[in-house]
């Protein structure tokens, strides 16, 4: 390891053979001046957000339009889809007459079926043996004997 | 609060203060803070980037500044800040040259390294040959390596500023000014530079 005092040596010599810095040019303080103006401008033109924003620059002023308009309507369009959609989703809601027919119609129609299928047994029980069998078996007791 | 006249502008002005009044629109303050660091930004380029484009670079350097204000956070800390600024122009640039490093830029940095060298009369033949292997012993260096040196060695700044300035943890930018003192006085007792 290096002793401070060589460090030191070595700093010294840098600092003091270190090269001339090159002089700034003489408008050089003007034009970086001129230039901040023109930014200045810059960013004013196209600060169309209406707020005294201070030194905005183009890119950074966009983005903020792009992020006032955009995030609104996205959510404002997502709203809609969901609630277009679940409307989709909702039955439709009918008169009390309507749905009282409705359902006369329904308990009409079942029992049509049902009494179809009961008469359609009576005729043809033998689709239906075994299971009567497998009853009448079920029903007498087990016994081990 | 700190009331900064455009006309009564002292050096007793904090970078804070300054930049407090420069956030309220007052370009006079910006200017003060532009005259207290420019030879320091210039300076802190010139090491890490050479001559040619020192002004373009200085003026890049400024006008992110200028643009960056009302980001700034922490207003005390505004020459950490600055110098923070400095190193990523002076990183940007020297990514450009490698991107498009040509016999042109050599040659430019050579005229200009020559119209110093005229332009210093008073300079004797040893200093001049002293600065010759100090840049060229400087130049050796990786950026990263050079950045430390620069920032610490050249311009004074804490090693403590110099991790916050580079985004580094102190222990590295500790070793990288151990390994880049090293290199350079090897490099100068290669040269001849007996009294290291």
């Amino acid at each position: 390891m290096n002793n401070p005092s060589s460090d030191q040596e070595l700093v010294n010599f840098l600092k003091q053979h270190r090269p001339n810095l090159p002089e700034a040019a003489p408008d050089f303080e003007q034009k970086l001046f001129a230039a901040i103006d023109r930014n200045e401008a810059g960013a004013r033109k196209l600060n169309y957000l209406g707020k005294s924003q201070f030194t905005l620059s183009s890119k950074r002023s966009r983005m903020i339009g792009f992020r006032k308009w955009v995030f609104p309507s996205a959510i404002a369009a997502g709203l809609l889809v969901f609630g277009s959609g679940y409307r989709a989703f909702q039955t439709a809601q009918l008169p009390d007459n309507e749905t009282a027919k409705l359902e006369a119609f329904l308990v009409t129609n079942w029992e049509g079926v049902l009494h179809d299928s009961s008469e359609k047994n009576m005729t043809d029980s033998s689709q239906t043996d075994w299971l009567s069998f497998s009853q009448s078996a079920d029903s007498e007791p087990l016994t081990n004997n | 609060m700190l009331a900064v006249s455009a006309n009564v502008l002292t050096d007793n002005c904090s970078d804070s203060d300054l930049v407090a009044e420069c956030l309220k629109g007052d370009r006079t303050c910006f200017r003060y803070l532009y005259k207290r660091y420019q030879q320091k930004v210039r300076s802190t380029l010139y090491q890490l980037c050479g001559p040619s484009l020192l002004d373009d670079l200085a003026q890049e350097v400024f006008l992110r500044v200028w643009k960056g204000l009302p980001k700034l956070k922490h207003q005390e800390n505004f020459s950490t800040w600055l110098y923070r600024i400095t190193w990523n122009v002076a990183s940007d640039q020297r990514q450009a040259f490698a991107k498009q490093h040509s016999f042109d830029s050599q040659l430019k940095n050579q005229e200009v390294m020559a119209r110093v060298i005229l332009k210093d009369n008073t300079s004797d033949l040893m200093q001049l040959h002293y600065q010759d292997l100090v840049q060229r012993g400087l130049e050796q260096l990786s950026f990263e390596h050079r950045s430390v040196l620069v920032l610490h060695d050249l311009e004074d700044i804490p090693q403590k500023e110099v991790a916050q300035i580079l985004g580094l943890p102190a222990g590295t930018v500790k070793s990288r000014v151990f390994y880049a003192r090293n290199a350079v006085r090897q490099f100068l007792q290669k040269e001849g530079v007996s009294e290291l």
